[in-house]
């Protein structure tokens, strides 16, 4: 059989039916079919981080990730941290106020990275941002505002 | 553009019937980290993909009185986080923490590193170490275990047949006080393919070496067992000069390429300084 398979599943809060091959990867369909290009290209084999996103709150590679294997699941992309009427999430501040970017390739991978981490350490020290971050590349900061960035939210958190 | 088909099994019995079929180009597939990358480098073609990330029954850490075993689709996650992992394999939580990034840890499984057989396969040395089983089923439910160092039989080729799955590794526990210690060397901290990784447990008593067990990946066609190196050493009290005797034998035993990630005089070298460091290290000799 060469047909189309239905998946639904729920993206950004928002339910999704799509008719798609076998062999499509989540991260063209996100790109190309819907448009959200906040997710990145950036190697295409899972080496680079660009296209982190969350499946079932758990970070995963849209490149590596076949969108018939999401049906019933819930998946969030760098376009779902802000909220609806724009305010930016709390991390995705910290990065502007940090000056966490420079071209921004690698950001929204950075920002679903460094928010997981919050979430299971509010208060990560540097080495544990960058052992959670190691599976992101960045080009251009070094790397520097990026750590700042995260552990500036992690002092915002007051007892 | 090929005809590729899906099918998500709910269960063991869905699974066994479906590669019962014996379908041209079945591929299960799991957190997919090894097989997409090998389908879009047209290594191969799958005909038909298996799901099976979410089979339950593949799924789970247990241990009993004298083992712990590992589902096939345990994610490396999973296995990192584990408490149980943790206390009573922390060998396996070294290795385990070093593969890959986070990213990919919580799709990829252990036994899909297993089957993927890359000579490079970062789970297969510590696996090794612990002279662990592999539990293989297939399409009749059959089963049948093989050990770790028997499962790779060449270049990306294992003993699997084609109505065959991988289903749990187990291994014994280690006895407490037993030294371990795990080395990966790679080009970069996280996602790379390592150039030697080395995997070792060893009990020593006042010096001696007893019941040394080493597993390396990348420097031979498969991840191996030093078993010659672990002859030389075993009952010997370890001094600076069987080090050296053993720099040299566990040299004898691997044959690595030279490739991309570095060459085979590079690998020659970086094994026999892995080991050297690693004992000394685990017997309190100091460097030099």
């Amino acid at each position: 059989m060469n047909g189309k398979i239905g998946v639904h599943f729920t993206l950004n809060n928002e339910s999704q039916e799509v008719l798609v091959s076998p062999n499509v990867l989540l991260i063209n369909l996100l790109r190309e079919e819907l448009g959200l290009t906040g997710t990145k290209y950036g190697c295409g084999t899972g080496e680079c981080g660009g296209c982190s996103v969350l499946i079932d709150g758990k970070p995963a590679l849209a490149c590596l990730t076949l969108v018939v294997s999401l049906s019933g699941k819930e998946v969030k992309s760098i376009e779902g941290y802000a909220k609806p009427d724009g305010t930016l999430d709390s991390v995705q501040n910290a990065f502007i106020e940090n000056r966490a970017f420079q071209c921004g390739f690698c950001t929204p991978g950075m920002v679903v990275m460094s928010k997981d981490l919050l979430d299971q350490n509010p208060n990560p020290t540097e080495l544990e941002i960058r052992e959670h971050l190691k599976g992101n590349i960045c080009r251009c900061t070094g790397y520097h505002g990026i750590v700042k960035a995260v552990k500036s939210c992690g002092q915002s958190q007051q007892p | 553009m090929n005809n590729i088909d899906f099918v998500k099994p709910e269960n063991l019995e869905e699974l066994q019937s479906i590669l019962g079929r014996l379908q041209e180009g079945t591929t299960i597939i799991a957190g997919g980290t090894n097989v997409i990358p090998h389908v879009r480098a047209k290594h191969f073609s799958p005909g038909l993909y298996v799901d099976i990330l979410d089979l339950k029954e593949l799924a789970f850490i247990r241990e009993d009185e004298e083992t712990i075993s590992i589902g096939a689709a345990t994610t490396l996650s999973e296995l990192e986080s584990s408490q149980l992992i943790r206390e009573k394999s922390p060998l396996l939580q070294a290795a385990i923490g070093q593969v890959g990034s986070p990213l990919t840890r919580n799709r990829a499984t252990i036994g899909g590193n297993l089957a993927d057989a890359s000579p490079s396969a970062d789970t297969a040395p510590p696996l090794l170490a612990l002279e662990a089983k592999i539990q293989i089923l297939n399409a009749r439910g059959e089963s049948r275990d093989v050990p770790v160092e028997s499962f790779f039989l060449d270049y990306r080729s294992t003993v699997l047949k084609s109505d065959e799955f991988i289903a749990s590794i187990c291994f014994t526990k280690e006895k407490s006080g037993v030294a371990f210690d795990y080395q990966k060397i790679g080009l970069r901290k996280a996602m790379s393919i390592s150039i030697v990784s080395y995997a070792a447990a060893m009990e020593i008593d006042q010096g001696t070496c007893k019941n040394i067990r080493i597993g390396l990946g990348s420097v031979a066609p498969t991840p191996i067992r030093a078993f010659r190196t672990e002859k030389l050493l075993q009952g010997k009290k370890v001094d600076r000069e069987l080090l050296e005797e053993g720099c040299k034998l566990i040299n004898e035993e691997i044959s690595p390429i030279s490739d991309i990630r570095g060459s085979d005089k590079y690998r020659r070298v970086v094994t026999a300084s892995v080991f050297k460091r690693s004992m000394e290290r685990s017997l309190g000799l100091g460097g030099e």
